[in-house]
């Protein structure tokens, strides 16, 4: 059981860096620097919604790290690392709610552009905040978009099968 | 497995995220300084003054009321594609390099 899992969470890491890289071709910055859609969010809501808070929050940390290792700098690794603390705690919350994934992924999304926002503010000042609202319309169009993907997954039984 | 009534929260919260993107646009006004700032330090231009800034990493252009980056030394390029900017409020941030240009009042 214990290799089970260890072989489940290290290959849900690997999905989750692989996303994290693909979305990173997408090109959104011309609607405030370093936006992204956040794919690899679908990892941690699925985890999430099994109940998994500690794998979740494992794989959604190894991600980041992995992720600002890989492709990342510095830089985009203190927003990323900020954005997911943000959104995974939001996400926790709305979670214990009773609510689907889509709705746990669309709070994710938002929360997850309020933690970059956050992070911007520490670094630059209060001009960042500039940006706030339409980082956070896209945290909430994206986050729908991945929270259907996350509805789907979660209704996958093979998906359920092997994380149970 | 999506209820209905979770549909209808996602399209409120749209709503006023789409209405206050939407204001805080309008609410945008001319502009007439340039605030540069590099790694914490600022330095303020006139935005009705035709120059060239240089910075160690990257070249701010003010011309004709507008401000761009020319030119930036990281692999992005995000500040470039920002293009110009002329309204107050408006920035151009170049992340790895620790610069933001802004437009202030």
């Amino acid at each position: 059981m214990k290799a089970k899992r260890i072989t489940m969470l290290g290959v849900l890491t690997a999905i989750a860096v692989i996303l994290s890289f693909l979305e990173s071709f997408l090109d959104f910055s011309f609607l405030a620097p370093g936006v992204k859609i956040g794919l690899a969010n679908a990892v941690t809501v699925v985890l999430l919604f099994y109940g998994k808070r500690l794998d979740a929050f494992a794989v959604g940390v190894c991600r980041v790290i992995l992720s600002a290792v890989a492709f990342g700098s510095p830089v985009t690794f203190m927003y990323a690392f900020a954005g997911f603390i943000l959104s995974f705690f939001v996400m926790l919350a709305v979670g214990k709610l009773n609510v689907s994934p889509f709705l746990v992924s669309v709070a994710g999304g938002i929360f997850h552009n309020a933690g970059q926002t956050a992070a911007a503010l520490i670094l630059y000042g209060k001009a960042m905040l500039a940006y706030l609202p339409v980082l956070l319309l896209f945290g909430c169009i994206s986050g729908a978009l991945i929270g259907v993907l996350c509805a789907l997954l979660c209704k996958n039984k093979n998906i359920k099968m092997l994380l149970e | 497995m999506v209820k209905k009534k979770e549909i209808i929260i996602f399209a409120v919260i749209l709503c006023l995220l789409t209405v206050w993107v939407g204001f805080s646009a309008l609410a945008k006004t001319e502009g007439s300084k340039v605030a540069v700032t590099v790694d914490g330090k600022t330095e303020i231009y006139s935005l009705n003054e035709n120059q060239t800034v240089k910075l160690p990493r990257n070249t701010v252009v003010i011309e004709n009321g507008e401000v761009f980056v020319k030119n930036a030394e990281c692999p992005n390029q995000i500040c470039v594609k920002t293009g110009k900017i002329s309204k107050a409020g408006e920035q151009i941030a170049c992340l790895p390099n620790k610069v933001l240009v802004e437009i202030r009042k």
